[in-house]
């Protein structure tokens, strides 16, 4: 977690992120294991608040950051972060087109999409994320994972930072969606 | 110094960490990447020393508001200087602040300009105007190819590429051949970058592409393949990255897949050359404006903000230097009230740090000389007073063990000091004589009026030494002191006196009964020695003649004869008296009620069918501490001098009176004794009670002298007083106070 973040999390925690109208939620997530690495396959909603959605139609880069911790749980103390991973996804308007690209940063590649719904919908799709290979989970104790989507300030422009920290439309994000490791 | 400096350079570290964090603020809200992500950083770094300042000021604030309450110095010079660097600061800051915000909002306003919006959004539908042309050419095309396609009936088995996709997949891409269906030739002829032949469920039939690096072919998504099914064509325009501008384009084509889905023809052409340039261009310069237009707003605060906390910054850091530099400037004006209040309250070892050589330095060199040089003058001053306390003590001392008398009288006749034994010979026990005149002393102790008398004219002579001697009669009985003044070395128009004086009761009268008890002695013995002879050569002669003699001279013979024997033992008699007074026997004193005694003397001469003698007794007399033998034979001696100062044709009336006196703050018992006789001339008075001195023709003149000496053994005083009508009165006065008596005696032991 960069400082930026933990500022970002301390202030979320004075003010959380309640936009009337406006929200991240996580549909449905669960666990995948293909070629022996444990993937999360997830489904997203993405509602973005008008400020939002202004700052898109006027050539501003929006990310969406999806979220993954392994953690194990423990008695007495909070649970322990295993592995964490976080898969950026950016969406943005073509104007000459007309068309929004969602570009999935980590993985380099980007589709065209005609209209805002239709790129929701891709975004909300994303291809199932690996989060660990199964011969380096932790053999002891009960691990989880806990998925989340919320807006990434850190892209945005310089100017558009300061109000995007202190505006509420600005600061999206679901709670987090639990899944229990298979057995 | 040091705690100046101590506290100087956190705030110093604090405006560095500040500056250099607004810049940093500055350089972030320019889009740099650099500093783009700790823009919340700096932010937070940049409100924590505000408030930090904030906190400082505050705290300063408060200390100042308490020392102005206290009145504490320096508090008001330094709420003024604050005042007066603070508007020298702040007013300008503000102006500027005022003007930069108002040139802010005009410049930032002044980059955006609506004709060069409209020019770009122009170019942009140029751009798809021209694009559009270009799509609508491809669209014809590729119906032409779909139509060449849906005449060829090959049933083929579709490529499930969702199932190639996934992770894991263990399909094998094996597309057959599609026979009579050449879509590579379609793809080249048409120009088209790539073209692939799909079923409405997005199965591949058949693709062709000119990037022979793409394994997998991207299919027409989901609603393009929902346009087709509704039997409507896709025309769209597809940016790719790192490529340019391409068309895609959907259209159905005619007949059915082997699987019986409707299959839909797509072709990806590129926008050529100049064309994909200039639209690329066109849209990214327009998006950059429309993005600058829209974060207008945002700069404008994110500026105004940062301008603010640059205002804020410079405004606390300026009152927090005023803060600082009015404290130091007035910190030695501080230390200056502080020093002289310290050597107000006496402390001359107050010394005050130098922390700078301009004025107000050498004010405070000088405060420290002034307070070296007060404590230097104290000490020398301490050292005289001690020196004077010594030479006192030293004096105090001498005086103290002295065994005459000092006193010390200021101009004014005021005792100042007095030493034990002046307290002790006066009969001072617990009275304070400083400061007192020697008159208001003696009115308060009645026996010591004739020492003050004595004294008086010698203080308002001016000679310069003096004598004089003086009787008192006190507590102790008679006093005889010898009295020695002279006048005090003073530099001041009316000096003092001193006094020194002896007690010299028991010299006196030691040498006075030396000398009488020496001519008693001699007297005594030239006269008892032809006295014997006498006598026995008288009575031999009457022995010898009075038988042979005739009658008549027989008689005058024995007439003759007996005279000179009874007149020989009347000179034996006086003989004796005369060494009994130069040889008296040793006292013995006791507790005595002297009223027994008079009663008891008065019977024994009122038995000897003598005089008429009345008793005039005052009941209980307090004891005397006296030898019962001796006061008898005053009271004899004095009653006989009564009895024969009565004229022989009278019987001798004697009243005998006691009582109890208090004078001159002693306490007597008083003893009286009158006759009714013809009284002592008024000349004799005086010495009447010296020996061989009598009024009678036939007393010794030792009888009354035998009772001043007694009553003199006992510490007591006696003398007579010739009544108003007839006779005289002999009063003796013997002291109650035991001491006093037995002091009076071992003063006449010492003297014999």
């Amino acid at each position: 977690m960069t400082l930026t973040a933990r500022l970002l999390f301390g202030w979320l925690l004075l003010f959380p992120a309640v936009s009337a109208g406006a929200g991240f939620e996580v549909v449905r997530a669960e666990v995948v294991l293909a070629n022996d690495v444990y993937a999360v396959d997830a489904q997203f909603n993405y509602e973005f608040s008008p400020e939002a959605l202004e700052a898109l139609s006027n050539g501003v880069y929006l990310t969406v950051a999806v979220e993954i911790e392994m953690r194990r749980g423990r008695r007495f103390m909070w649970d322990k972060l295993v592995e964490r991973s976080t898969r950026k996804f950016r969406l943005q308007r073509h104007e000459l087109s007309g068309q929004y690209i969602v570009t999935d940063t980590s993985a380099d590649t980007s589709r065209n999409h005609p209209s805002l719904e239709d790129a929701l919908e891709a975004l909300g799709h994303p291809p199932a994320m690996p989060v660990i290979r199964r011969d380096k989970l932790p053999a002891d104790g009960a691990t989880y994972l806990r998925v989340r989507t919320r807006l990434d300030s850190d892209p945005l422009p310089a100017p558009l930072k300061p109000i995007a920290f202190f505006k509420r439309g600005w600061r999206l994000s679901s709670r987090w969606y639990r899944i229990e490791m298979p057995p | 110094m040091t705690r100046r400096i101590g506290t100087a350079a956190p705030i110093a570290a604090l405006c560095v960490v500040m500056l250099a964090s607004l810049m940093m603020l500055s350089e972030a809200v320019q889009d740099s990447a650099r500093f783009g992500r700790l823009y919340l950083v700096l932010l937070a770094i940049n409100a924590v020393g505000l408030l930090a300042f904030i906190v400082l000021i505050a705290v300063n604030g408060r200390r100042l508001f308490v020392q102005l309450r206290r009145r504490e110095p320096g508090s008001r010079l330094t709420l003024r200087l604050l005042g007066f660097f603070s508007a020298l600061a702040v007013i300008p800051l503000v102006v500027l602040y005022g003007f930069s915000l108002h040139y802010l909002r005009q410049g930032i306003d002044s980059w955006f300009d609506v004709r060069v919006q409209q020019a770009l959004r122009d170019s942009l539908e140029l751009s798809r105007a021209a694009l559009d042309i270009r799509m609508r050419e491809l669209n014809r095309l590729t119906h032409q190819v779909a139509d060449e396609i849906g005449e060829v009936s090959a049933p083929m088995e579709p490529l499930n590429l969702d199932l190639l996709r996934a992770p894991g997949s263990t399909v094998v891409a094996n597309v057959p051949s599609s026979g009579t269906l050449n879509i590579d030739a379609l793809r080249q002829r048409a120009g088209a970058h790539e073209m692939m032949l799909v079923t409405t469920r997005g199965g591949l039939i058949a693709s062709s592409s000119i990037d022979a690096t793409q394994v997998v072919p991207s299919p027409p998504s989901a609603p393009i393949l929902l346009q087709i099914q509704q039997g409507r064509s896709y025309i769209g325009l597809d940016p790719i990255r790192d490529r340019g501008l391409y068309v895609r384009i959907a259209v159905p084509v005619r007949g059915r897949s082997s699987d019986g889905e409707r299959r839909v023809l797509q072709a990806l052409y590129p926008v050529t050359g100049r064309m994909n340039e200039l639209a690329q261009n066109v849209e990214a310069a327009f998006v950059k404006y429309t993005e600058l237009a829209y974060l207008r707003e945002q700069l404008r605060i994110s500026f105004t903000m940062s301008l603010t906390l640059v205002l804020l910054f410079s405004v606390l850091s300026a009152v927090g230097a005023a803060f600082h530099f009015a404290r130091r400037l007035t910190a030695p004006i501080r230390d200056l009230a502080d020093g002289t209040d310290q050597v107000a309250r006496g402390n001359y070892e107050t010394t005050l740090p130098v922390t700078s050589h301009d004025e107000l330095g050498f004010l405070v060199q000088s405060f420290n000389e002034m307070t070296r040089r007060i404590a230097a003058a104290r000490d020398e001053a301490r050292r005289s007073r001690d020196e004077v306390d010594t030479q006192r003590s030293y004096l105090a001392t001498v005086l103290g063990r002295l065994s005459s008398g000092v006193l010390t009288l200021d101009a004014e006749g005021r005792v100042r000091t007095a030493n034990p034994s002046a307290l002790e010979i006066l009969r001072i026990d617990d009275r304070p004589l400083e400061g007192r005149l020697l008159a208001e002393v003696a009115a308060d102790l009645p026996a010591l009026a004739p020492f003050a008398e004595a004294i008086a004219p010698h203080l308002a002579g001016d000679a310069s030494e003096w004598q004089v001697e003086v009787q008192m009669f006190g507590v102790g009985g008679r006093q005889a002191l010898i009295c020695r003044g002279a006048v005090l070395p003073s530099s001041g128009p009316a000096p003092g006196h001193v006094i020194v004086f002896d007690d010299i009761t028991a010299l006196v009268r030691a040498q006075r009964n030396a000398a009488w008890s020496e001519a008693a002695r001699r007297l005594a013995h030239e006269i008892k020695n032809p006295l014997t002879p006498i006598q026995l050569s008288a009575e031999r002669l009457r022995r010898k003649y009075l038988g042979t003699m005739q009658a008549k001279d027989a008689d005058t013979l024995d007439r003759l004869t007996n005279t000179i024997v009874q007149q020989v033992e009347t000179m034996k008699g006086m003989v004796n008296a005369f060494s009994d007074y130069a040889r008296p026997p040793k006292m013995q004193a006791q507790p005595l009620q002297i009223n027994a005694l008079v009663e008891e003397v008065a019977e024994l001469f009122r038995s000897m069918n003598g005089p008429r003698i009345a008793l005039a007794l005052e009941p209980g007399l307090p004891e005397l501490h006296a030898d019962p033998g001796r006061l008898r034979q005053i009271l004899n001696n004095v009653i006989k001098n009564a009895i024969e100062g009565t004229p022989e044709d009278r019987t001798a009336e004697i009243t005998i009176g006691t009582r109890a006196v208090r004078d001159t703050g002693a306490f007597f018992v008083e003893l009286r004794v009158d006759d009714q006789g013809d009284g002592v001339p008024a000349q004799m008075l005086a010495t009447i009670f010296d020996p061989y001195v009598t009024s009678k023709p036939k007393g010794t003149g030792l009888g009354l002298a035998i009772v001043r000496k007694i009553v003199e053994e006992h510490g007591g005083i006696v003398w007579m007083e010739n009544k108003p009508n007839r006779g005289a009165c002999v009063i003796i006065r013997l002291p109650v106070n035991n001491r006093a008596a037995e002091g009076a005696r071992n003063l006449h032991k010492d003297a014999v």
